[in-house]
Protein backbone atom coordinates (compact mmCIF):
# COMPACT_ATOMS: atom_id res chain seq x y z
CA UNK A 1 0.00 0.00 0.00
CA UNK A 2 1.26 3.44 -1.17
CA UNK A 3 0.39 5.30 2.21
CA UNK A 4 2.40 2.83 4.89
CA UNK A 5 5.17 5.41 5.90
CA UNK A 6 7.48 3.05 8.36
CA UNK A 7 7.51 -1.13 7.99
CA UNK A 8 8.92 -2.83 10.93
CA UNK A 9 9.46 -6.12 9.51
CA UNK A 10 10.24 -9.00 11.94
CA UNK A 11 13.08 -6.86 13.57
CA UNK A 12 15.54 -8.16 16.37
CA UNK A 13 18.18 -6.71 17.75
CA UNK A 14 20.94 -8.35 19.87
CA UNK A 15 23.25 -5.61 22.35
CA UNK A 16 26.80 -7.30 21.94
CA UNK A 17 27.14 -7.13 25.72
CA UNK A 18 30.22 -8.02 26.97
CA UNK A 19 34.05 -8.02 25.47
CA UNK A 20 35.05 -10.65 27.77
CA UNK A 21 32.13 -13.03 28.05
CA UNK A 22 31.09 -12.84 24.30
CA UNK A 23 27.70 -12.80 25.69
CA UNK A 24 24.75 -11.15 23.72
CA UNK A 25 21.73 -9.35 25.03
CA UNK A 26 18.11 -10.27 23.08
CA UNK A 27 16.73 -6.89 23.47
CA UNK A 28 13.64 -7.44 20.82
CA UNK A 29 12.20 -10.26 19.17
CA UNK A 30 10.65 -10.74 15.88
CA UNK A 31 8.87 -7.29 15.80
CA UNK A 32 6.02 -6.37 13.30
CA UNK A 33 4.05 -3.42 12.77
CA UNK A 34 2.94 -0.65 10.08
CA UNK A 35 3.03 2.81 10.39
CA UNK A 36 0.95 4.53 7.90
CA UNK A 37 1.61 8.12 6.32
CA UNK A 38 0.35 11.23 8.76
CA UNK A 39 -0.66 9.02 11.70
CA UNK A 40 0.30 8.77 15.22
CA UNK A 41 1.38 5.97 16.55
CA UNK A 42 2.31 4.99 20.45
CA UNK A 43 4.45 2.35 21.46
CA UNK A 44 4.04 1.20 25.43
CA UNK A 45 5.67 -1.11 27.12
CA UNK A 46 7.50 -2.16 30.38
CA UNK A 47 10.84 -0.60 31.21
CA UNK A 48 13.45 -2.31 29.78
CA UNK A 49 11.31 -3.77 27.17
CA UNK A 50 13.44 -2.55 24.40
CA UNK A 51 11.17 0.48 23.57
CA UNK A 52 14.24 3.33 22.67
CA UNK A 53 16.00 0.01 21.03
CA UNK A 54 13.13 -0.27 18.44
CA UNK A 55 13.45 3.57 17.97
CA UNK A 56 16.91 3.34 17.47
CA UNK A 57 16.90 1.10 14.59
CA UNK A 58 13.89 2.79 12.67
CA UNK A 59 16.18 6.05 12.93
CA UNK A 60 18.71 4.32 11.37
CA UNK A 61 21.11 4.69 14.40
CA UNK A 62 21.34 0.62 14.84
CA UNK A 63 21.30 -2.35 12.05
CA UNK A 64 18.79 -5.13 12.88
CA UNK A 65 20.26 -8.14 13.61
CA UNK A 66 17.33 -9.80 12.28
CA UNK A 67 15.12 -7.98 9.58
CA UNK A 68 14.34 -5.00 8.29
CA UNK A 69 12.74 -1.68 8.86
CA UNK A 70 11.46 0.10 5.24
CA UNK A 71 10.68 3.90 5.59
CA UNK A 72 8.59 5.15 2.39
CA UNK A 73 9.30 1.60 0.89
CA UNK A 74 12.93 1.53 1.27
CA UNK A 75 15.88 0.05 3.42
CA UNK A 76 16.47 1.93 6.42
CA UNK A 77 21.08 1.86 6.32
CA UNK A 78 21.33 4.65 8.03
CA UNK A 79 20.33 8.01 9.64
CA UNK A 80 17.27 9.30 7.21
CA UNK A 81 17.04 12.70 5.48
CA UNK A 82 13.92 13.64 7.00
CA UNK A 83 13.78 12.76 10.80
CA UNK A 84 13.02 14.50 13.58
CA UNK A 85 13.95 12.61 17.07
CA UNK A 86 13.29 13.57 20.26
CA UNK A 87 15.97 11.24 23.06
CA UNK A 88 14.94 10.37 26.58
CA UNK A 89 17.71 12.05 27.62
CA UNK A 90 17.34 15.55 25.56
CA UNK A 91 20.50 15.75 24.25
CA UNK A 92 20.90 19.61 24.09
CA UNK A 93 24.47 20.56 22.54
CA UNK A 94 25.43 22.48 26.16
CA UNK A 95 27.91 24.57 24.14
CA UNK A 96 24.22 26.05 22.42
CA UNK A 97 22.18 28.73 23.78
CA UNK A 98 18.22 27.62 23.78
CA UNK A 99 18.34 29.58 20.31
CA UNK A 100 21.03 27.53 18.15
CA UNK A 101 20.16 24.15 19.24
CA UNK A 102 16.76 24.77 17.91
CA UNK A 103 18.57 26.71 15.00
CA UNK A 104 20.90 22.87 14.44
CA UNK A 105 18.54 21.38 12.34
CA UNK A 106 17.95 24.68 10.17
CA UNK A 107 22.09 25.11 9.91
CA UNK A 108 22.29 21.63 8.45
CA UNK A 109 19.57 22.28 5.58
CA UNK A 110 21.10 25.41 4.55
CA UNK A 111 18.37 27.91 5.84
CA UNK A 112 19.47 31.02 5.48
CA UNK A 113 20.53 32.85 9.01
CA UNK A 114 17.91 35.62 8.95
CA UNK A 115 14.91 33.52 8.18
CA UNK A 116 16.25 30.53 10.77
CA UNK A 117 16.31 32.79 13.50
CA UNK A 118 12.49 33.55 12.42
CA UNK A 119 11.69 29.86 12.56
CA UNK A 120 13.46 29.03 16.03
CA UNK A 121 11.99 31.97 17.64
CA UNK A 122 8.41 30.94 17.15
CA UNK A 123 8.98 27.47 17.85
CA UNK A 124 10.40 28.45 21.21
CA UNK A 125 7.36 30.77 21.59
CA UNK A 126 4.64 27.87 20.72
CA UNK A 127 6.89 25.32 23.61
CA UNK A 128 6.78 28.34 25.90
CA UNK A 129 10.13 29.33 26.00
CA UNK A 130 10.05 32.88 25.21
CA UNK A 131 12.66 34.74 26.88
CA UNK A 132 15.03 31.97 27.16
CA UNK A 133 16.13 32.20 23.57
CA UNK A 134 19.87 32.94 24.87
CA UNK A 135 20.28 30.49 27.95
CA UNK A 136 22.25 28.14 27.98
CA UNK A 137 21.14 24.10 28.50
CA UNK A 138 22.56 23.77 31.76
CA UNK A 139 20.94 26.13 33.46
CA UNK A 140 17.14 25.06 32.40
CA UNK A 141 15.33 22.72 34.43
CA UNK A 142 14.48 19.31 32.61
CA UNK A 143 11.02 20.01 31.63
CA UNK A 144 12.40 23.04 29.91
CA UNK A 145 15.34 20.69 28.32
CA UNK A 146 12.63 18.75 27.04
CA UNK A 147 10.77 21.56 25.47
CA UNK A 148 14.27 22.79 23.61
CA UNK A 149 14.60 19.40 22.26
CA UNK A 150 10.81 18.70 21.30
CA UNK A 151 11.22 22.35 19.98
CA UNK A 152 14.63 21.17 17.98
CA UNK A 153 12.92 18.16 16.52
CA UNK A 154 10.09 20.37 14.66
CA UNK A 155 11.53 23.43 13.69
CA UNK A 156 12.69 21.72 10.37
CA UNK A 157 9.15 19.87 9.74
CA UNK A 158 10.35 16.52 9.50
CA UNK A 159 8.42 14.30 7.62
CA UNK A 160 9.01 11.19 10.53
CA UNK A 161 9.28 12.55 13.83
CA UNK A 162 10.30 10.16 16.62
CA UNK A 163 9.80 10.41 20.13
CA UNK A 164 10.85 9.01 23.18
CA UNK A 165 9.20 9.78 26.42
CA UNK A 166 8.74 13.18 24.95
CA UNK A 167 6.76 14.43 27.48
CA UNK A 168 7.85 12.72 30.68
CA UNK A 169 9.44 15.51 32.37
CA UNK A 170 6.69 18.13 32.01
CA UNK A 171 4.14 19.15 34.87
CA UNK A 172 0.40 18.23 34.11
CA UNK A 173 -0.56 21.70 32.63
CA UNK A 174 2.28 21.95 30.08
CA UNK A 175 1.94 18.30 29.22
CA UNK A 176 -1.30 19.50 28.08
CA UNK A 177 -0.52 22.31 26.15
CA UNK A 178 2.41 20.24 24.33
CA UNK A 179 0.09 17.30 23.79
CA UNK A 180 -2.93 19.73 22.18
CA UNK A 181 0.30 21.38 20.36
CA UNK A 182 1.48 17.99 18.86
CA UNK A 183 -2.33 17.27 17.74
CA UNK A 184 -2.26 20.59 16.18
CA UNK A 185 0.87 20.00 14.55
CA UNK A 186 -0.20 16.44 13.55
CA UNK A 187 -3.60 18.44 11.50
CA UNK A 188 -1.85 21.29 9.65
CA UNK A 189 1.59 19.72 8.79
CA UNK A 190 0.65 15.74 8.73
CA UNK A 191 3.94 14.28 9.72
CA UNK A 192 4.10 10.55 10.71
CA UNK A 193 4.43 10.64 14.65
CA UNK A 194 5.85 7.40 16.41
CA UNK A 195 6.19 8.18 20.03
CA UNK A 196 7.03 6.45 23.12
CA UNK A 197 5.54 6.63 26.64
CA UNK A 198 5.28 5.47 30.09
CA UNK A 199 1.30 6.94 30.18
CA UNK A 200 -1.38 4.79 28.79
CA UNK A 201 -4.03 7.74 28.95
CA UNK A 202 -1.75 9.97 27.07
CA UNK A 203 -1.46 7.24 24.33
CA UNK A 204 -4.87 6.66 24.27
CA UNK A 205 -5.56 10.25 23.42
CA UNK A 206 -2.50 10.79 21.03
CA UNK A 207 -2.81 8.08 18.99
CA UNK A 208 -4.60 6.43 16.05
CA UNK A 209 -2.67 3.05 17.00
CA UNK A 210 -1.43 1.96 20.05
CA UNK A 211 1.49 -1.00 20.08
CA UNK A 212 1.94 -2.40 23.34
CA UNK A 213 4.86 -4.53 24.15
CA UNK A 214 6.48 -7.17 26.63
CA UNK A 215 9.56 -7.59 27.94
CA UNK A 216 12.16 -9.91 27.60
CA UNK A 217 12.99 -10.24 24.79
CA UNK A 218 11.09 -7.18 23.58
CA UNK A 219 8.30 -8.12 21.41
CA UNK A 220 4.71 -6.89 20.65
CA UNK A 221 1.96 -7.96 22.84
CA UNK A 222 -1.11 -6.04 21.32
CA UNK A 223 -1.83 -3.28 18.43
CA UNK A 224 -5.00 -1.71 19.56
CA UNK A 225 -6.50 0.82 16.41
CA UNK A 226 -8.01 4.18 18.56
CA UNK A 227 -10.62 5.89 16.57
CA UNK A 228 -12.04 9.12 18.03
CA UNK A 229 -13.63 11.93 15.98
CA UNK A 230 -11.57 14.03 13.69
CA UNK A 231 -10.97 16.95 15.43
CA UNK A 232 -9.46 15.85 18.79
CA UNK A 233 -9.50 18.17 21.86
CA UNK A 234 -8.08 16.57 25.09
CA UNK A 235 -10.94 17.98 27.09
CA UNK A 236 -13.61 16.54 24.84
CA UNK A 237 -12.28 13.06 24.49
CA UNK A 238 -11.52 12.81 28.05
CA UNK A 239 -15.24 12.67 28.37
CA UNK A 240 -15.86 9.66 25.99
CA UNK A 241 -17.32 6.20 27.44
CA UNK A 242 -14.90 4.58 24.65
CA UNK A 243 -11.85 6.42 26.46
CA UNK A 244 -12.03 4.74 29.50
CA UNK A 245 -13.22 1.41 28.20
CA UNK A 246 -9.93 1.49 25.90
CA UNK A 247 -7.64 2.97 28.70
CA UNK A 248 -9.01 -0.11 30.94
CA UNK A 249 -8.19 -2.83 27.73
CA UNK A 250 -4.54 -1.36 27.33
CA UNK A 251 -3.85 -1.32 31.21
CA UNK A 252 -5.22 -4.82 31.52
CA UNK A 253 -2.36 -5.40 28.51
CA UNK A 254 0.16 -3.59 29.55
CA UNK A 255 -0.11 -4.93 33.27
CA UNK A 256 0.19 -3.65 36.31
CA UNK A 257 3.74 -2.43 37.55
CA UNK A 258 3.36 -2.66 40.92
CA UNK A 259 1.31 -5.61 40.61
CA UNK A 260 3.15 -8.27 43.46
CA UNK A 261 3.54 -11.63 42.59
CA UNK A 262 1.77 -14.60 44.27
CA UNK A 263 4.83 -16.33 45.59
CA UNK A 264 5.92 -13.18 47.19
CA UNK A 265 7.47 -13.37 50.63
CA UNK A 266 7.70 -10.62 53.27
CA UNK B 1 25.60 50.85 42.14
CA UNK B 2 25.49 47.14 41.97
CA UNK B 3 28.64 47.67 39.51
CA UNK B 4 30.62 50.18 41.58
CA UNK B 5 30.16 47.38 44.73
CA UNK B 6 30.86 44.59 42.53
CA UNK B 7 34.31 46.73 41.14
CA UNK B 8 34.79 47.84 44.54
CA UNK B 9 35.20 44.27 45.91
CA UNK B 10 37.24 43.17 42.88
CA UNK B 11 39.73 45.59 43.55
CA UNK B 12 39.83 44.35 47.40
CA UNK B 13 40.25 41.01 46.39
CA UNK B 14 43.45 41.81 44.38
CA UNK B 15 45.17 43.38 47.72
CA UNK B 16 44.37 40.45 49.19
CA UNK B 17 46.12 38.24 46.97
CA UNK B 18 48.89 40.81 46.86
CA UNK B 19 49.95 40.25 50.62
CA UNK B 20 51.44 37.16 50.66
CA UNK B 21 53.46 38.05 47.69
CA UNK B 22 54.49 41.93 49.24
CA UNK B 23 55.33 39.70 52.80
CA UNK B 24 57.24 37.77 50.36
CA UNK B 25 59.54 40.47 48.63
CA UNK B 26 59.66 42.42 52.41
CA UNK B 27 61.44 39.26 53.64
CA UNK B 28 63.72 38.67 50.20
CA UNK B 29 64.86 42.82 50.93
CA UNK B 30 65.55 42.06 54.22
CA UNK B 31 67.49 38.62 54.85
CA UNK B 32 70.33 39.80 52.85
CA UNK B 33 70.23 43.66 54.22
CA UNK B 34 70.40 42.37 57.50
CA UNK B 35 73.25 39.29 57.01
CA UNK B 36 70.79 36.31 57.50
CA UNK B 37 71.57 35.53 53.69
CA UNK B 38 74.30 35.70 52.27
CA UNK B 39 74.33 38.95 49.72
CA UNK B 40 76.53 37.76 47.52
CA UNK B 41 74.25 34.54 46.71
CA UNK B 42 71.12 36.41 47.45
CA UNK B 43 71.08 39.95 46.43
CA UNK B 44 68.07 41.90 47.88
CA UNK B 45 65.03 42.21 46.12
CA UNK B 46 65.56 46.29 45.58
CA UNK B 47 69.22 45.03 43.41
CA UNK B 48 67.37 43.00 41.14
CA UNK B 49 64.70 45.18 40.15
CA UNK B 50 67.71 47.74 39.60
CA UNK B 51 69.37 45.43 37.65
CA UNK B 52 66.30 44.60 35.68
CA UNK B 53 65.65 48.52 35.31
CA UNK B 54 69.33 48.48 33.60
CA UNK B 55 68.66 45.95 31.11
CA UNK B 56 65.84 47.71 30.06
CA UNK B 57 67.44 50.82 29.50
CA UNK B 58 70.18 48.83 27.71
CA UNK B 59 67.81 47.48 26.10
CA UNK B 60 69.40 43.88 26.58
CA UNK B 61 66.57 42.44 28.04
CA UNK B 62 64.71 42.64 24.82
CA UNK B 63 66.70 40.46 22.70
CA UNK B 64 66.83 38.01 25.60
CA UNK B 65 62.80 38.13 25.85
CA UNK B 66 62.55 38.19 21.79
CA UNK B 67 64.71 34.83 20.94
CA UNK B 68 62.83 33.29 24.10
CA UNK B 69 59.71 34.51 22.89
CA UNK B 70 60.42 33.38 19.34
CA UNK B 71 61.36 29.86 19.80
CA UNK B 72 58.34 29.52 22.62
CA UNK B 73 56.03 30.65 20.44
CA UNK B 74 57.34 28.80 17.25
CA UNK B 75 57.56 25.22 19.40
CA UNK B 76 53.88 25.60 20.99
CA UNK B 77 52.28 26.47 17.64
CA UNK B 78 54.44 23.65 15.67
CA UNK B 79 52.91 21.76 18.22
CA UNK B 80 49.48 23.20 18.24
CA UNK B 81 49.02 22.57 14.40
CA UNK B 82 50.38 19.38 14.39
CA UNK B 83 49.00 17.65 17.87
CA UNK B 84 45.47 19.24 17.55
CA UNK B 85 44.50 17.44 14.09
CA UNK B 86 46.59 14.48 14.25
CA UNK B 87 44.98 13.98 17.98
CA UNK B 88 41.37 14.42 16.18
CA UNK B 89 41.97 11.91 13.65
CA UNK B 90 43.39 9.02 15.98
CA UNK B 91 40.98 10.03 18.70
CA UNK B 92 38.02 9.52 15.87
CA UNK B 93 39.15 6.44 14.35
CA UNK B 94 38.86 3.63 16.97
CA UNK B 95 41.20 1.11 15.04
CA UNK B 96 43.78 3.09 14.77
CA UNK B 97 43.30 4.53 18.49
CA UNK B 98 43.57 1.24 19.86
CA UNK B 99 46.35 0.37 18.21
CA UNK B 100 48.46 3.01 18.51
CA UNK B 101 47.68 3.85 22.38
CA UNK B 102 50.59 1.58 23.54
CA UNK B 103 52.85 3.37 22.20
CA UNK B 104 51.68 6.51 23.09
CA UNK B 105 51.61 6.04 25.88
CA UNK B 106 54.77 5.09 26.64
CA UNK B 107 56.14 8.18 24.33
CA UNK B 108 53.95 10.49 26.35
CA UNK B 109 55.66 9.21 29.86
CA UNK B 110 59.38 9.87 28.42
CA UNK B 111 60.07 12.97 30.69
CA UNK B 112 61.18 15.88 27.54
CA UNK B 113 63.97 16.30 29.61
CA UNK B 114 65.78 13.31 29.67
CA UNK B 115 65.46 13.70 25.99
CA UNK B 116 67.77 16.62 25.72
CA UNK B 117 70.74 14.17 25.17
CA UNK B 118 68.55 12.56 22.21
CA UNK B 119 67.93 15.99 20.45
CA UNK B 120 71.54 17.41 20.97
CA UNK B 121 73.13 14.50 19.11
CA UNK B 122 70.55 14.26 16.23
CA UNK B 123 70.04 18.08 16.22
CA UNK B 124 73.06 19.91 17.54
CA UNK B 125 72.78 22.15 19.62
CA UNK B 126 71.50 24.86 17.58
CA UNK B 127 68.48 26.43 17.30
CA UNK B 128 66.49 23.07 15.47
CA UNK B 129 67.41 21.44 18.45
CA UNK B 130 65.90 24.10 20.63
CA UNK B 131 62.46 24.39 19.06
CA UNK B 132 62.28 20.72 18.65
CA UNK B 133 62.73 20.29 22.52
CA UNK B 134 59.70 22.78 23.18
CA UNK B 135 58.42 21.16 20.21
CA UNK B 136 58.19 18.53 21.85
CA UNK B 137 57.31 19.42 25.28
CA UNK B 138 54.24 21.08 23.80
CA UNK B 139 52.94 18.30 21.79
CA UNK B 140 52.14 15.64 24.37
CA UNK B 141 49.49 17.36 26.84
CA UNK B 142 47.65 18.28 23.24
CA UNK B 143 47.61 15.34 21.93
CA UNK B 144 46.96 12.84 23.95
CA UNK B 145 43.68 15.28 25.43
CA UNK B 146 42.84 15.74 22.46
CA UNK B 147 42.42 11.79 21.43
CA UNK B 148 40.98 11.26 24.52
CA UNK B 149 38.59 14.12 24.42
CA UNK B 150 37.72 13.00 20.59
CA UNK B 151 36.99 9.72 21.67
CA UNK B 152 34.89 10.20 24.52
CA UNK B 153 32.52 12.64 22.90
CA UNK B 154 28.79 11.95 23.77
CA UNK B 155 26.81 9.23 21.75
CA UNK B 156 23.62 11.05 21.97
CA UNK B 157 24.71 14.48 20.72
CA UNK B 158 26.28 12.80 18.11
CA UNK B 159 22.81 10.48 17.20
CA UNK B 160 20.65 14.09 17.54
CA UNK B 161 23.23 15.47 14.98
CA UNK B 162 23.00 12.28 12.80
CA UNK B 163 19.55 11.65 12.98
CA UNK B 164 18.66 15.74 11.93
CA UNK B 165 20.39 14.84 8.45
CA UNK B 166 24.53 15.94 9.40
CA UNK B 167 27.00 14.71 7.84
CA UNK B 168 29.99 12.90 9.40
CA UNK B 169 31.96 16.22 8.44
CA UNK B 170 29.30 18.18 10.22
CA UNK B 171 28.99 15.78 13.24
CA UNK B 172 33.15 16.28 13.56
CA UNK B 173 33.38 20.40 13.07
CA UNK B 174 29.99 20.97 14.68
CA UNK B 175 29.62 18.11 17.79
CA UNK B 176 32.61 16.26 18.18
CA UNK B 177 35.29 18.80 18.24
CA UNK B 178 33.15 21.52 20.58
CA UNK B 179 32.77 18.33 22.66
CA UNK B 180 36.28 17.84 23.07
CA UNK B 181 36.75 21.50 24.05
CA UNK B 182 36.67 21.42 27.44
CA UNK B 183 39.04 18.62 27.45
CA UNK B 184 41.82 20.05 24.92
CA UNK B 185 42.00 23.12 26.50
CA UNK B 186 43.92 22.07 30.02
CA UNK B 187 45.94 20.34 27.60
CA UNK B 188 46.82 23.41 25.63
CA UNK B 189 47.23 25.16 29.20
CA UNK B 190 49.76 22.35 30.22
CA UNK B 191 51.48 22.70 26.74
CA UNK B 192 52.36 26.32 27.39
CA UNK B 193 53.83 25.88 30.66
CA UNK B 194 55.83 23.25 29.79
CA UNK B 195 57.02 25.71 26.81
CA UNK B 196 58.45 28.04 29.24
CA UNK B 197 59.87 25.09 31.26
CA UNK B 198 61.19 23.21 28.32
CA UNK B 199 62.75 26.62 26.86
CA UNK B 200 64.44 27.66 29.96
CA UNK B 201 66.47 24.61 30.16
CA UNK B 202 67.00 24.49 26.26
CA UNK B 203 68.76 27.56 26.66
CA UNK B 204 70.61 26.83 29.32
CA UNK B 205 72.27 23.88 27.79
CA UNK B 206 73.58 26.08 24.74
CA UNK B 207 72.51 29.49 23.55
CA UNK B 208 74.41 32.72 23.14
CA UNK B 209 70.76 34.39 24.07
CA UNK B 210 67.75 34.19 25.39
CA UNK B 211 66.00 34.07 28.82
CA UNK B 212 67.16 31.03 30.11
CA UNK B 213 71.20 31.57 28.52
CA UNK B 214 70.91 35.32 30.75
CA UNK B 215 70.17 33.24 33.62
CA UNK B 216 73.01 30.45 33.31
CA UNK B 217 75.16 33.13 31.98
CA UNK B 218 74.77 35.86 34.64
CA UNK B 219 75.16 32.56 37.38
CA UNK B 220 78.64 31.80 35.39
CA UNK B 221 80.25 35.37 36.09
CA UNK B 222 78.35 35.86 38.93
CA UNK B 223 76.11 38.41 38.39
CA UNK B 224 73.54 37.27 40.63
CA UNK B 225 71.54 40.70 40.41
CA UNK B 226 71.33 39.67 36.87
CA UNK B 227 70.49 36.51 37.52
CA UNK B 228 67.24 36.92 39.70
CA UNK B 229 66.32 40.08 37.49
CA UNK B 230 66.06 37.21 34.74
CA UNK B 231 63.91 34.87 36.76
CA UNK B 232 61.40 37.66 37.23
CA UNK B 233 60.92 38.44 33.63
CA UNK B 234 60.53 34.46 33.45
CA UNK B 235 57.98 34.24 36.12
CA UNK B 236 56.10 37.79 34.56
CA UNK B 237 56.38 35.67 31.18
CA UNK B 238 54.66 32.70 32.79
CA UNK B 239 51.98 35.06 34.27
CA UNK B 240 51.26 36.98 31.51
CA UNK B 241 50.45 33.57 29.54
CA UNK B 242 48.08 32.23 32.31
CA UNK B 243 46.03 35.59 31.95
CA UNK B 244 45.71 35.21 28.19
CA UNK B 245 45.04 31.79 28.55
CA UNK B 246 42.07 32.43 31.32
CA UNK B 247 40.70 35.42 29.34
CA UNK B 248 40.45 33.28 26.00
CA UNK B 249 39.13 30.32 28.56
CA UNK B 250 36.49 32.38 29.61
CA UNK B 251 35.66 33.59 26.02
CA UNK B 252 35.63 30.59 24.60
CA UNK B 253 33.97 28.16 27.50
CA UNK B 254 31.14 30.95 27.89
CA UNK B 255 28.51 28.17 28.16
CA UNK B 256 30.07 27.00 31.29
CA UNK B 257 30.81 30.01 33.39
CA UNK B 258 27.79 32.09 32.47
CA UNK B 259 23.63 30.82 32.48
CA UNK B 260 22.99 33.17 29.21
CA UNK B 261 24.72 34.13 26.19
N1 LIG C 1 23.89 0.10 24.77
C1 LIG C 1 23.40 -1.02 25.32
N2 LIG C 1 24.21 -2.09 25.52
C2 LIG C 1 23.74 -3.23 26.05
N3 LIG C 1 22.46 -3.42 26.42
C3 LIG C 1 21.61 -2.38 26.24
C4 LIG C 1 22.03 -1.14 25.68
N4 LIG C 1 20.96 -0.31 25.64
C5 LIG C 1 19.92 -1.01 26.15
N5 LIG C 1 20.30 -2.24 26.50
C6 LIG C 1 19.44 -3.28 27.05
O1 LIG C 1 18.40 -3.54 26.12
C7 LIG C 1 17.16 -3.68 26.77
C8 LIG C 1 16.16 -2.69 26.21
O2 LIG C 1 16.59 -1.38 26.51
P1 LIG C 1 15.80 -0.10 26.03
O3 LIG C 1 16.60 1.10 26.42
O4 LIG C 1 15.47 -0.24 24.60
O5 LIG C 1 14.47 -0.19 26.93
P2 LIG C 1 13.23 0.81 27.03
O6 LIG C 1 12.02 0.02 26.71
O7 LIG C 1 13.49 2.02 26.24
O8 LIG C 1 13.22 1.16 28.59
P3 LIG C 1 12.78 2.53 29.32
O9 LIG C 1 11.30 2.56 29.29
O10 LIG C 1 13.29 2.36 30.70
O11 LIG C 1 13.41 3.64 28.58
C9 LIG C 1 17.42 -3.50 28.24
O12 LIG C 1 17.47 -4.79 28.85
C10 LIG C 1 18.76 -2.86 28.33
O13 LIG C 1 19.47 -3.31 29.45
MG1 LIG D 1 13.80 3.97 26.68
Amino acid sequence: MSNEKVVIDNVSYSYKEDKKTQESLDAIKDVNFTVNEGEIVTIVGPSGCGKSTLLDIISGMLRPTKGEVKIDGNRVTGPGKDLGIVQQGYALFPWRTVLENIEFGLEIRQIPQKERREIAKKYIRKVGLGGYENKYPDSLSGGMKQRVSIARAMSYKPKLLIMDEPFAALDPRTREVMQNELLYLSRSEKPTILFVTHDVREAVLLSDKIVVMTGGPGSVKAIIDVKFPEERKIEDIVTLKEFDELEKKIRKLYGNPNEIPNDAVF
Amino acid sequence: MEKELKERKQVARIFRNLIPIIIFLVIWELCPRLGILNKNMIPPFSDAIVALKDMIVSLEIFRHLGWSLYRAVLGFSLALVIGIPLGTAIGWNEKIREFLSPLLTLFGNVSPIALFPFFIIVFGIGEVSKIGIVFWGCLWPMFMNTISGVSHSDKALIKAARTMGASKKTVLFSVVIPNALPEIYPGIKLSVSNSILMLCAGEMLGATAGLGYLISYSQQIFEMSKMYASIIIIALLGLAFTAILNTVEKRVFAWKFNNEK
